[in-house]
């Protein structure tokens, strides 16, 4: 027992005179010192600035779209399904604690995520990996926090022509990681500019080439992917040159191919060999530039809130189509057939069946496309409409309607957003639409009690910023809502 | 509280004594030592009389009136108690001998033990004995009551649940509250290891009947030398060691029978009872109950069948068995104990029991006059089944037995269990104890090594060397049969283990100098090494027949790990002198470093301060012969808490799946500052005995918790949303008191009695700049560290039965709003969770060889929120589906109706039940008979007959009674009052038999 003793003794003081006894990193988990010294970690750190966007609770994997879709005229709580869910969207009484905290948290985490990357790749860490990986990465993470900052300032603020010098109040930049900041907001423009400078940089940087290998290579940002949000942001700040030879720039690369009526939507519900290409697994070719990608395996895939349960009866089916949408498709426009009535104790709803599920393999989630080729049709005619050069917005306005079995709109601002709202239905645009160009948001098919109108201009506009945020940083100034 | 009031009229009856009368001599006399020299201060006293004694005087004289026939008894601190008989004479001298033992009693502390006298910290101490009495399976169960400021509480009652323990209140929000448990010497491993059961209590392997004693150290002073671990008290376990002598044995054999019963009159309904409620709910809806296409179809023919009481079926008489052996012995070089055991514990519930196999081995050998060797090794096998609990579960007994309707068959034609419940979703708890699988088996060892040499006198250098490992296998198996619906057998499967090295070295020096100057110094060094590995596999649509993850679809099955790991490295030193045992000063000093803490604060610096002046030594007080004890205490210190999870200080960046590829994400960030919580105690202390009869303490405190650990709310634009930080501060305070009396200590007759009471009170002083945490249960600045908030319930409208709140009050006038509309309710801060005083009490009768003892422990002050059951079970009507409890009875009927709860209306959507109401509020004051126990141990003529040492038989009520008015199974239901589908704490009967030979 004795020797026993003595070599228990020796192992435990060998133990203990280890230098670094007292270091114990976690096993599951990697030190931030780890992940940031190799370009591999910088890669794994961009790819996972994705992840959050999927959300369905914060952001694109559901409310972003759906929550939008229900503050307007295109949606209407259904009338056979109901959680009692995204209730405060449809009526859109938020309130500084029942607002769109999640975005706001998820947004300026993956802005977070990107500073990280961006800073550390362009400071300490600039040795890792060749010049065009770290270019690469940094154009990546560019976008991801133009977009970010660019969904946080439509959602927070007033629109951009809201003032005449955008210099009304904005939401805070953020552009390094300091845990004791507290940032007050900046004005409309300066976000609009930070937006436009971290995309016009990252344009230079991408390899043309380049895209992040994933299961779907549209989930994955492309130098189009940044043109294609440039186009837009430019479109929502009226500058519009801008707008239409960037959307030039993306239509004109070739890469993508509008969906014709047949892509979108093919056979019957009735018959059950209904297909459309908004219910695929991936995207490589057509219309999608940008989008996120759904699958049960996402670390942030929605669950039982995901775009697919939401707005479907087979799911919570909270959210259905409005009789108001319903009504501005022409007979044989084939976007009309993306809405259907339902059937047995659902079929007093009329629901959208852009998120119908990925086939019988993988039914319960669904793809949400955030920037595709019709948007940049749309943006170009827009822009020439309101005096930009170098396209032909009554050919623009064409293309789209001839693939969609409708009748062409006239090249009138009026014109061109109707066509905008009968194209991009249901992908979260029409509410920012509505605001961007000053017009009221009126609706007849909802619920007794619900809103009906708001006029532009109004507080309703902007959404209340998170009270726990102005608690927490008095530097913050909350919008008011009467 | 009414019965409370009854309960301590009963005991102040029983406490009245008996006074003697007779025929009286007066005797004087002298008391001396051998040498000459007079005893001041020594009892005399008749002998069976409590009132009839004198004190002698500085020169050892004194006087008494006693019967001539009567024997004196003499008594003194310090000397062995002499008897004689008076004899009809006037004068009777004494010589008394002096008692080394008695002055040398001596108790455990922190690395070392210490004489009693020398103590200059709060400490408390109890003897194995005393916890080994109560048939308990953990030693923590027993501990309850017995020493003062020590809360032990659990949220189970099943057999071998976890408990929860608090010295003085809590100190932490963030950080581990559970005291530190020190087992000869070595910090182990202790809490909840449960992975797929209810509850798994490390402790359990400890058995009650190896420990020597038990210390308690409860103030900065006595616990310092635990340094970072110490902020909440340590408990110092020791076990048995061998004596010098021929070997001895001991065999133990018990068996007990326990059973579910409410002291406060909880049950559900009747088939009858729920019936009429349930009609006259339909009626209220403005619904027909006969009508069959009604929503609310009751007919009264559902009385026609047969009827079940669900609970009484999915309950058994539940029944405990331990046997055990011990032995002990040792010559000059060798001691030895060691004992092995087997407990079987068949719950109360069907399908839930609990089985331990025991032994341990103490050994002591001197391999050298100057060197020691010792090795302490326990090793253990439990094995435990329960079905699933602590939640409201469908399967939840507990539960499903107060909810599913009387009018439900129980059973299939052929006997088995019915599932086909659509109420309870086709569940049914027999079917669930029958089919379903949920089990822990968990193999134990303990083993601790020691060598102690003594290189010359008066120095000991000794090394404690220990490895703690726990091996745990747990699964949980659903099976088809058991939900009745085409559900999937599923399997998940756990396979863990725990691993904590220890070494302790210390070198020990204590002398005397000069006849007066005692010195005792020691220096230390410790090192330990944690580890934590689990695994995991979820497996759905496994094999029916063979349910483990290999037979079931590749692609379905989960797997996952978890490692955790800590190390923590310190140095300490404890130098003790007194002066002639008079003046008594300790300072503690300990640095500890630790893998849990930030680059900059990876070591941290605790240490303590402590006096105590023993008054009786003095010369002014040698005459106050009335008094053999009289000591103060003062001490203060700074402790730490590391109760944390590991990584805590990493800045970290976790996996995420997204788009068929993982990449990584930020998941917290780096905190290079992230630190102990502090503890800064101060404790004054009076330590007392008089008339060699009644020992007592009083203890007061204060506690500050510094660097209080927070989530600290940041703006989310940082990309987080809380920061863990060292920013808040909270304090306890409280008066402690213990008194114990020998009444009468006759040969034949002897009768003791205990009492303690501790209050304490907890104020939250700072959370980091927030007002207050959580949302029904709060922490707020200001006040205690739990306070409900809750919506203002006013009680039933007596027009017409509907519910009232209180909308608003005017704190100036006192006047109320009232509104039916449970939306406009006001919420107000209605009571707290925590006791304001609690404690415990006992009395010891002993005749001959027959003995009566009596324990009983109290709580007061305390509120229960008895709410997640009753959300369900005092509906109003919104639970149609549902059994209700028998008290909801109790509601509107006729204007005029008031105390009752309001009108049930089928389908009820007022709110009226909601769960965050002071509705639910009740007064969790009790006292329980925690253990009575009457046992006979044979005199030694039948000992000698029967050829044994001897022999004792035993029958032990445990937790007979309690007192109390919570309308649930039993007052205690947590730590912070409420909890939901826990398995109740039980009543039980156990007789046994002890042989020593």
């Amino acid at each position: 027992m004795k020797k026993y003793i003595v070599i228990i003794a020796a192992a435990l003081v060998a133990l203990v005179s280890c230098k670094d006894f007292l270091e114990e990193a976690p096993l599951t988990a990697q030190s931030d010192v780890l992940t940031l010294s190799t370009i591999e970690g910088f890669d794994s750190a961009t790819g996972g600035a994705y992840s959050p966007l999927a959300s369905a609770d914060n952001w694109y994997g559901m409310i972003f779209v759906v929550g939008h879709e229900l503050m307007t005229g295109n949606a209407r709580k259904s009338l056979t399904a109901d959680s009692g869910r995204l209730y405060t969207n449809y009526r859109i009484n938020y309130s500084p604690t029942d607002t769109w905290g999640g975005l706001w948290s998820y947004a300026y985490y993956v802005i977070s995520c990107c500073n990280e990357v961006i800073n550390r790749l362009e400071g300490e860490s600039a040795e890792l990996g060749t010049e065009e990986e770290r270019n690469n990465l940094i154009a990546e993470a560019l976008f991801l926090r133009a977009l970010s900052h660019f969904d946080l300032v439509r959602t927070f603020a007033q629109p951009y022509a809201y003032t005449s010098d955008a210099s009304h109040l904005g939401v805070p930049i953020v552009l390094e990681r300091d845990l004791s900041a507290k940032p007050a907001r900046n004005t409309v423009k300066q976000v609009y500019e930070q937006v436009i400078a971290d995309l016009t940089k990252a344009e230079g940087l991408i390899d043309p080439a380049y895209r992040r290998s994933g299961t779907d290579p549209a989930a994955a940002v492309s130098i189009y992917a940044i043109q294609g949000l440039l186009s837009r942001v430019y479109l929502y700040s009226k500058q519009w040159q801008l707008a239409a030879d960037y959307a030039t720039k993306v239509i004109s690369s070739g890469k993508y191919s509008m969906w014709t009526a047949d892509d979108i939507f093919s056979g019957s519900f009735e018959d059950g060999d209904a297909n459309s290409v908004y219910w695929a697994e991936s995207q490589s070719s057509g219309e999608v530039i940008f989008e996120i990608y759904a699958d049960k395996s996402n670390s942030y895939d929605g669950y039982w809130t995901g775009i697919r349960q939401m707005t479907s009866p087979d799911g919570y089916g909270d959210a259905a189509a409005s009789q108001d949408l319903i009504g501005i498709y022409e007979e044989g426009d084939v976007r009309g057939k993306l809405f259907f009535v339902g059937t047995g104790d659902y079929a007093g709803d009329v629901w959208p069946a852009k998120y119908y599920g990925k086939g019988k393999s993988n039914p319960d989630v669904n793809n949400v496309p955030i920037i595709r080729l019709s948007e940049m049709y749309l943006n170009r005619a827009e822009a020439v409409i309101n005096g930009a050069t170098g396209a032909n917005a009554a050919a623009d306005l064409e293309i789209i309607a001839k693939n969609r079995g409708a009748s062409t709109q006239p090249t009138t601002n009026a014109g061109v957003q109707l066509e905008r709202r009968k194209e991009l239905a249901w992908e979260g645009h029409y509410w920012f639409d509505l605001a961007r160009t000053g017009t009221a948001m009126t609706r007849t098919d909802v619920a007794e009690g619900v809103i009906k109108e708001i006029p532009y201009p109004n507080y309703r506009w902007a959404m209340p910023i998170p009270d726990r945020e102005t608690i927490a940083n008095e530097n913050l100034e909350p919008n008011v809502w009467e | 509280m009414r019965k409370i009031k009854s309960f301590f009229a009963v005991v102040a009856l029983l406490l009245v004594g008996a006074s003697a009368f007779a025929q009286n001599v007066n005797v004087s006399g002298t008391i001396r030592e051998a040498n000459g020299d007079a005893v001041s201060g020594a009892a005399v006293q008749l002998k069976g009389s409590t009132t009839v004694y004198a004190m002698t005087d500085a020169l050892g004289g004194y006087k008494i009136s006693v019967p001539a026939n009567g024997t004196l008894v003499i008594s003194c601190l310090g000397y062995k108690t002499v008897e004689i008989a008076v004899g009809g004479r006037q004068v009777v001298d004494v010589i008394l001998e002096s008692d080394a033992e008695l002055l040398e009693e001596t108790i455990v502390v922190a690395y070392g033990t210490v004489k009693r006298e020398a103590v200059t910290g709060s400490v408390s101490s109890v003897k194995g004995e005393t916890l080994a009495a109560a048939p308990v399976t953990s030693v923590d169960k027993a501990l309850g009551g017995k020493l003062a400021g020590v809360q032990v509480s659990g949220s189970s009652g099943q057999p071998g649940a976890a408990s929860n323990i608090r010295i003085r209140g809590y100190s932490s929000i963030n950080a581990s509250n559970e005291p530190l448990w020190v087992v000869d010497g070595i910090p182990v491993l202790n809490g909840n290891i449960s992975e797929l059961t209810n509850t798994s209590n490390t402790l359990t392997t400890l058995n009650p009947n190896d420990i020597e004693s038990i210390t308690v150290l409860k103030d900065a002073a006595a616990a310092a030398a635990y340094g970072s671990r110490a902020a909440n008290g340590v408990i110092l376990v020791t076990t048995k060691s061998g004596k010098e002598g021929k070997a001895s044995f001991d065999a133990r054999a018990k068996y007990g029978v326990s059973w579910l019963q409410s002291d406060s009159g909880y049950r559900p309904m009747t088939a009858e009872e729920l019936l009429g409620w349930q009609r006259q709910a339909a009626v209220n809806a403005g619904a027909d109950p006969d009508n069959p296409t009604g929503a609310y179809y009751r007919p009264m023919s559902l009385l026609n069948g047969e009827h079940t009481n669900w609970l009484s079926y999915l309950t058994r008489p539940g029944n405990l068995q331990e046997y055990e052996i011990s032995a002990r012995g040792g010559n000059a070089n060798s001691k030895f104990f060691s004992s092995a055991s087997f407990h079987r514990n068949e719950g109360v519930f069907y399908g839930v029991d609990y089985q331990k196999i025991q032994a341990r081995i103490n050994a002591d050998h001197k391999l050298t006059k100057r060197l020691e060797a010792s090795a302490r090794v326990n090793v253990a096998y439990t094995e435990q089944n329960d079905i699933p609990m602590q939640s409201l579960y469908y399967a939840n007994p507990v539960f499903a037995g107060v909810t599913i309707m009387p009018w439900i068959p129980k059973t299939n034609p052929d006997g088995t269990p019915n599932v086909n419940i659509a109420s309870n979703s086709y569940q049914n708890p027999r079917a669930t104890a029958m089919y379903d699988q949920q089990w822990e088996h968990i193999y134990r060892f303990n083993g601790t090594l020691g060598l102690k040499w003594e290189p010359f006198n008066n120095l000991f250098l000794e090394t404690k060397n220990s490895a703690e490992g726990i091996f745990g296998s747990s699964k949980r198996y659903w099976d088809p049969q058991a939900r009745g619906s085409a559900s999937v057998p599923t399997d998940q499967s756990i396979k863990n283990q725990y691993m904590q090295l220890t070494t302790s070295n210390t070198a020990t020096y204590a002398n005397i100098f000069g006849g007066y100057h005692s010195v005792r110094a020691v220096v230390g060094q410790e090192a330990m090494k944690y580890m934590y590995d689990y695994m995991y596999t979820y497996a759905p649509g496994t094999d029916a027949n063979m349910p483990y993850p290999q037979f079931a679809p590749a692609e379905s099955v989960e797997a996952e790990m978890g490692f955790s790991r800590r190390t923590m490295l310190s140095f300490f030193t404890i130098a003790d002198y007194n002066y002639d045992q008079r003046y008594f000063a300790q300072a503690t000093l300990r640095a500890d470093g630790s893998s849990l803490f930030g680059s900059k604060n990876k070591w941290g610096l605790f240490w303590s301060v402590s006096a105590s002046w023993n008054l009786r030594r003095e010369k002014f007080m040698q005459n106050v012969g009335w008094l053999d004890l009289l000591k103060l205490r003062v001490s203060y210190g700074l402790n730490g808490n590391n109760g944390i999870g590991p990584y805590q200080a990493y800045g970290l960046y976790g996996g995420t799946s997204y788009n068929g590829y993982v990449g990584m994400l930020p998941s917290q960030p780096s905190n290079d500052i992230l630190s102990w919580e502090k503890n800064a105690t101060w404790n004054v202390g009076l330590d007392f005995s008089v008339f060699n009869r009644l020992r007592g303490n009083v203890d007061v405190y204060n506690r500050k918790t510094l660097d209080m650990l927070l989530d600290k709310t940041v703006p989310q634009t940082t990309g987080y949303s809380t920061l863990f930080m060292n920013i808040g501060s909270m304090k306890n305070e409280g008066v402690e008191f213990q008194l114990d009396g020998d009444i009468i200590q006759t040969p034949e007759f002897v009768w003791n009695v205990g009492f303690n009471v501790a209050f304490n009170k907890t104020t939250i002083l700072d959370l980091g700049g927030e007002e207050k945490i959580g949302t029904s249960l709060q922490q707020v600045v200001g006040k205690s560290m739990y306070t409900y908030y809750l919506y203002d319930y006013y009680g039933v409208n007596p027009t017409n039965g509907e519910a009232l709140w209180v909308s608003n009050l005017d704190e100036e006038t006192g006047e109320i709003t009232l509104t039916n509309s449970q939306a406009k309710a006001r919420r107000y801060y209605a009571g707290s969770p925590e006791p304001k005083f609690m404690g415990g009490f006992n009395t010891s009768l002993q005749w001959g060889g027959l003995s009566l003892s009596a324990f009983f422990e109290y709580m007061g002050g305390n509120n229960v929120w008895n709410v997640n059951e009753y959300h369900y079970t005092n509906s109003d009507g919104e639970q149609m589906q549902m059994n209700q409890k028998a008290s909801a009875l109790n509601y509107w009927k006729k204007p005029g109706d008031t105390a009752c709860n309001p009108r049930p209306i089928a389908g009820n959507s007022t709110n009226s039940a909601i769960g965050a109401s002071d509705r639910w509020l009740e007064r969790g004051d009790f006292v329980r008979i925690k253990d009575i126990t009457l046992a006979y141990s044979l005199p030694k003529p039948a000992l000698d007959v029967l050829h044994v040492k001897g022999l004792k038989v035993y029958v032990s009520g445990l937790n007979l009674y309690c007192f109390n008015d919570v309308d649930f199974w039993d007052p205690q239901i947590s730590l912070v009052g409420y909890g939901a589908g826990n398995y109740p704490l039980t009543k039980s009967f156990i007789g046994g038999v002890e042989v020593s030979f």
